[in-house]
């Protein structure tokens, strides 16, 4: 085979498997982007998205209730509006009243979501960025600080 | 006294980096003599500026705003010297010092020629110099503040641990590693000495960078999996992909590098990757310290910073590919790899590595530019990084093993066989056996363990067949790969976890594990009060230990942490955490965890890395060999 064959060869076999890899990666991304939206922002959507989700705000203070030994309520608000998150399973060390929280779930019914994971801050000075920024649009930031 | 010394020091040292850089523009005589002398001076006053930093922190002089923020008088000393790089202006002080002593080792090493070396310098000390310029002006460490405050604040205290000791250093070794490498390559292009003699002089520069970063992601991941409590190891972090990225672009650099050494092919591939390696760990530096993204590892958002960092980056990086665009192409190979030689495998390799590390960058700078573009908040889960990175590493993994068999220039693929098939029949034997015996039927199992086993056992049988010198490194490095592999396949596949709150007497029971609380105790120290729950963990019934987790509450910070206790057995560890008491105080939030194999993802880092190390004590002294 002349060097030219082989090099178109080459070229070709690296050209499938790029393509390859670029649609494999486009199928991943589609199926794994996880939108965040504040509660004000879910009452304004006209269609509820349906798959999973992240939301985030500040926990309302005397909203958290145990439902049982392990699952309990609470309400997230970003000052406008509030959803009701339903959660089961043990919490984040730093989940607290007053304090920021992002929830990975499904949106279930009207202003209602249940969680399947809850994210809260590492550290009492961390704030989850979209939270902050959620809060700046509302005016609440400097309260919660 | 000491602040004013280490700021003193900063700035003498960036008037001696002013100097430095001027080589580009001009040598006289006078400067060529100064360079090594010079890099010297430069080192000297940036480990002295380091110093003052760790001794004020050491001194507790709460007048220094950064002392006061991130350092308190109950600290334990260990952590009041390591914290020194806990926090933004003494990491990026950290980083400048790696920088200037790599500046100086490779301004005082042998057998390089005296132009590259001296231009190589000069790069170095205009990377320096934008770093000192950042620190000075937007992140002076040595900041006082009026009036001082009488104790400080706290370190973080996920951060109060062995880990910090260790994982900044070792990863800003590898990361700033780089930076030579990438001096090198600049220098090469405005020097002229290339190909085969300049991947000589670069080849334990990039080895020792890059065996560097693999010690510091994997204690990065060491301490996350102790710290954070939920029994993982890798969660597709921001921040972890930051560092995954140099890591995937300088295993692909190291490879290329073989054969532009052996072969005196792929010289512009080489000179692209050098550049590319440090961008990317420029990029990973940008990320973390510029807020864009937030994690445990973001210690300030100043926009300021960032947009420093990113037209530091933009003007190093831009003008090393400028650079390339005007001169590369004088750097030019005439050959053309074969396809079935050891040449033409790695370069394969190189593709599906550069591959992922592209799809890697993407899941991680998708939602920065998401939100720009559209204001979409979004995040990209681990599923997308999972089927992604994982399909494409099958490949190169199979290629390892294959590759060190093949000769260099042309192959007789089935003849070269030969020699490997006593690790082809074992191989196929273990893979057999071991499902006869673990009844595994998930692809992700099969593919994993048989991966590992093919690898393993083919560096193995390098070392019985092949020369045992020349092939050490390379099977040590490979055989870390394979047992890499087999622990995240066999830690993600077996990994259990139960979580329920516990009363006195209560057991969690996960697989053959049980853990039955016994009581509860509390203690106090100088800067937290922990509860300690105390657990007999039972194996089949029969009594293992007795596991102490605590939930800590350290009181200046107000901040609570969880201390896992670990229980290794079976190359696995027997996880467990506790969190909140109930609000009657009788209950204890308990989880546990069984993570088979996890030792051997540590192991299999330290091999990577030993690998590494190897080859430059093998290589050393050896010149360019007789051409093939």
């Amino acid at each position: 085979m002349k060097p030219k064959h082989q090099r178109l060869i080459f070229i070709a076999f690296s050209m499938i498997f790029m393509v390859a890899a670029v649609l494999l990666t486009m199928q991943a991304f589609r199926e794994n982007l996880v939108f965040f939206y504040s509660p004000s922002d879910l009452s304004q959507l006209s269609e509820k998205p349906s798959g999973l989700i992240r939301i985030g705000g500040l926990v309302e203070a005397g909203s958290i209730n145990k439902l049982n030994e392990d699952s309990l309520s609470f309400s997230v608000t970003d000052g406008q509006d509030s959803i009701q998150v339903e959660y089961t399973g043990l919490l984040p060390t730093l989940f607290r009243e007053g304090q920021g929280v992002v929830a990975e779930g499904n949106i279930t019914g009207i202003k209602h979501f249940t969680a399947s994971r809850i994210l809260t801050k590492h550290d009492e000075n961390y704030m989850p960025k979209e939270v902050v920024d959620s809060l700046k649009k509302t005016g609440r930031w400097q309260e919660s600080r | 006294m000491t602040a004013e010394f280490g700021i003193s020091c900063l700035i003498l040292a960036t008037l001696v980096a002013t100097f430095q850089s001027f080589y580009l523009f001009g040598k006289t005589s006078f400067k060529v003599a100064c360079m090594p002398q010079a890099a010297l001076l430069q080192a000297l006053l940036v480990s002295l500026a380091l110093a003052s930093l760790v001794i004020l922190r050491v001194e507790s002089d709460f007048s220094i705003q950064n002392v006061a923020q991130n350092s308190n008088l109950h600290l334990p000393i260990l952590y009041k010297i390591v914290g020194t790089w806990g926090n933004h202006e003494g990491s990026m002080l950290l980083w400048l010092w790696v920088l200037s002593i790599f500046g100086n080792m490779i301004a005082i090493s042998q057998n390089i020629d005296t132009a590259l070396r001296n231009m190589a310098v000069a790069v170095q000390s205009i990377l320096a110099l934008g770093v000192m310029i950042f620190i000075l002006l937007t992140s002076n460490p040595f900041a006082r503040i009026f009036p001082p405050l009488t104790d400080g604040k706290t370190l973080n205290p996920l951060l109060q641990d062995i880990g910090l000791a260790l994982h900044p250093p070792l990863l800003y070794l590898g990361y700033v590693g780089f930076s030579i490498v990438f001096s090198l390559a600049v220098a090469s292009l405005l020097t002229g000495i290339r190909g085969r003699q300049w991947a000589h002089i670069v080849h334990p520069w990039i080895l020792a960078a890059w065996s560097a970063l693999t010690i510091g992601i994997g204690l990065g991941s060491w301490w996350a999996y102790r710290e954070l409590g939920w029994g993982g190891w890798w969660f597709w972090d921001p921040v972890e992909n930051a560092s995954l990225l140099p890591w995937l672009s300088g295993t692909a650099l190291l490879h290329a590098n073989i054969v532009l050494k052996k072969r005196g092919l792929l010289g512009q591939w080489v000179c692209v990757l050098s550049i590319m390696t440090f961008a990317l760990s420029m990029i990973g530096t940008f990320l973390v310290r510029s807020g864009a993204l937030t994690s445990v590892h973001s210690f300030a958002s100043d926009p300021a910073r960032g947009l420093f960092i990113l037209a530091y980056i933009i003007c190093t990086v831009g003008g090393a590919l400028v650079l390339f665009a005007m001169r590369g192409n004088t750097v030019k190979s005439e050959e053309v790899a074969s396809p079935k030689s050891r040449e033409g495998l790695i370069i394969l390799n190189n593709l599906f590595l550069i591959t992922a590390c592209m799809s890697v960058l993407l899941g991680t700078l998708y939602p920065l530019f998401s939100e720009w573009l559209h204001g979409n908040k979004l995040t990209i889960g681990a599923p997308y990084f999972n089927l992604t990175f994982i399909p494409l590493m099958v490949l190169p993994i199979f290629f390892a093993g294959l590759a060190p068999y093949l000769p260099w220039k042309k192959a007789d693929f089935f003849k070269s066989m030969h020699a490997a098939k006593p690790a082809i029949l074992s191989c196929v034997t273990a893979i057999f056996v071991l499902f006869a015996i673990i009844k595994t039927h998930f692809l992700y199992g099969i593919l994993g363990f048989g991966l590992a086993i093919w690898l393993l056992f083919a560096s193995i049988n390098l070392l019985l067949t092949r020369n045992l010198r020349a092939n050490l490194p390379v099977a040590i490095a490979h055989a870390g790969v394979a047992v890499l592999v087999a622990g995240i396949t066999g830690s993600g596949l077996w990994k259990t976890e139960q979580e329920k709150w516990l009363r006195t007497g209560d057991t969690l029971q996960t697989g053959s594990y049980a853990l039955t609380l016994e009581n509860k105790s509390a203690y106090e120290d100088n800067n937290y009060t922990a509860d300690q729950s105390i657990f007999r963990l039972e194996y089949e019934g029969k009594l293992l230990d007795r596991l102490i987790p605590e939930y800590r509450n350290y009181r200046i910070s107000n901040a609570r942490t969880s201390e896992a206790a670990l229980y290794p057995h079976f190359g696995g560890d027997v996880y467990a955490v506790t969190g909140e008491t109930s609000k009657d105080g009788t209950a204890v939030a308990t989880r546990l965890y069984h993570i088979p194999m996890i030792h051997f993802i540590w192991a299999g880092f330290v091999l990577m890395a030993l690998g590494g190390v190897a080859a430059i004590i093998m290589n050393r002294g050896k010149t360019i060999d007789a051409s093939l």
